[in-house]
């Protein structure tokens, strides 16, 4: 319950810093897109019930469009990787699987499981990001370039806030020596 | 029906993937038409006062651009005035003595002391742009102080509350004269002293500059009287001018120089011994 309820926060910030700060991050003619939130559903436990990433993907992708007037994008985005964040986390799960209630990070999963994961996650929400903007079959190639431009940046911002203030190793031993003489 | 039901049951997730879809791309098919949708134009006035906050910001971070645009503006129409003012006397004997120029060049306080009896100030123009000791100092159109050393990008200023500095001022537009110390007491307070008994002073008076000293024109504003002080044994009496400058809050400045000062200096020099 706890991890729930500290994702959902996570989420929340994240969210907040898309609408407040993030939002700005268009660069090169709208090439390359921060979309921080993402970082937010990459960080949902991945033991919740597979309807929830839905529900989850297309309520923050819907409060997005309602504040930054994107009109529905990020909901159809957000509820296309709340579809795909179940076979995406299958896909490096780890023989013996997560324990309960665990999120992705990179102190326990290291630094190949995460990107991996963000990419996947990333990529396919600026992919639809962009396909329905452009909503022209057209348009596909050129969507999938600035998918490509954008997961880029994203990944890196989501690897310095990983790095920064993602979960610490934890410390083996006790801290204090039963034997502070020694 | 019931195998529709259990189908729907069994593939929950695709109908509500569909669904939520469906909603997404319905949304978006009306905000890309008009009328626009209730749902948007909730958002636009979420967004207008969210740009309104961000305006705000800007404009308080742009605010000290704007002032140091402000102040040599300033700066500029103080130089067209005290000019106008000289050019405006009819007198023609009046107008050749005081072919004066007054200019005024902006700067700022890089380092200050107002809590010691010998303060200074150091401003951030120096020789390159033009200051010169014996240049006055004036801080929010009020004098403050006396440039006493110069390098190339930075001078050094003795204001009022600096023990060893006098100053020559006038009660009035045509009052009494005297000189003005700093006894040390707070930065606020000077003493006028030397005024005759005879001359009639109230509280709130204005003090301004006599012009003798060249520092600075005549007229300039240097405080209000305070307080008279009056000691019957003694024949002059002293009065508490409140001082214009606020030193506790000086910041930004204005130096003036003459051009006509030096033939006036030269002038001086041959007078007899």
């Amino acid at each position: 319950m706890n991890a729930i309820i500290r994702a959902i926060g996570l989420l929340a910030l994240t969210w907040f810093l898309q609408v407040m700060i993030f939002r700005f991050g268009i660069f090169s003619n709208g090439w390359l897109v921060i979309c921080f939130h993402i970082y937010g559903l990459i960080l949902l436990p991945l033991d919740l019930p597979k309807a929830s990433y839905l529900i989850i993907g297309a309520v923050t992708g819907a409060f997005l469009d309602v504040v930054i007037l994107t009109g529905g994008l990020h909901m159809a985005a957000g509820t296309f990787v709340g579809l795909m964040i179940p076979r995406w986390s299958e896909l490096i799960t780890p023989r013996d699987g997560f324990i309960k209630g665990h999120t992705i990070n990179v102190s326990d999963d290291g630094w190949g499981r995460f990107i991996g994961l963000s990419t996947l996650i990333t990529f396919s929400y600026m992919f639809v990001l962009f396909a329905v903007e452009g909503f022209k079959l057209s348009l596909i190639p050129s969507s999938s370039a600035k998918a490509l431009c954008s997961s880029v940046l994203n990944i890196i911002l989501f690897s310095i806030a990983q790095g920064l203030f993602g979960q610490k190793p934890k410390t083996k031993g006790p801290k204090v020596s039963a034997y502070p003489w020694s | 029906m019931h195998t529709l039901i259990q189908l729907l049951r069994r593939n929950h997730r695709m109908v509500l993937f569909v669904l939520l879809e469906i909603i997404a791309l319905s949304w978006i098919a009306s905000t890309h038409s008009y009328p626009r949708g209730k749902i948007t134009s909730i958002g636009m006035k979420m967004s207008s006062s969210w740009t309104e906050t961000l305006g705000q910001m800007m404009y308080l971070k742009d605010l000290k651009t704007t002032n140091v645009n402000l102040l040599m503006e300033n700066a500029r129409l103080r130089t067209a005035n005290l000019n106008s003012q000289k050019t405006g006397l009819t007198d023609t004997s009046i107008v050749t003595l005081n072919q004066e120029a007054w200019k005024s060049i902006p700067a700022e306080i890089i380092r200050y002391s107002s809590d010691f009896k010998n303060n200074i100030l150091v401003a951030n123009r120096g020789r390159s742009s033009g200051i010169t000791p014996g240049m006055g100092m004036l801080d929010n159109g009020n004098i403050a102080g006396l440039v006493t050393e110069v390098t190339e990008h930075a001078s050094l200023v003795l204001p009022i509350i600096h023990l060893h500095t006098q100053w020559s001022v006038r009660l009035g537009n045509d009052g009494a004269i005297g000189r003005m110390v700093w006894s040390g007491q707070g930065t606020e307070y000077a003493t006028l002293m030397d005024i005759p008994l005879t001359e009639l002073i109230i509280p709130g008076d204005p003090i301004v500059t006599t012009g003798f000293q060249g520092t600075f024109p005549s007229g300039l504003k240097v405080g209000t009287v305070e307080e008279v002080l009056v000691t019957p044994a003694d024949k002059f009496q002293s009065v508490t001018v409140k001082l214009g400058a606020d030193y506790k809050h000086i910041h930004y400045v204005e130096f003036l120089t003459n051009a006509g000062s030096g033939m006036i200096d030269s002038l001086i020099t041959l007078a007899p011994e």
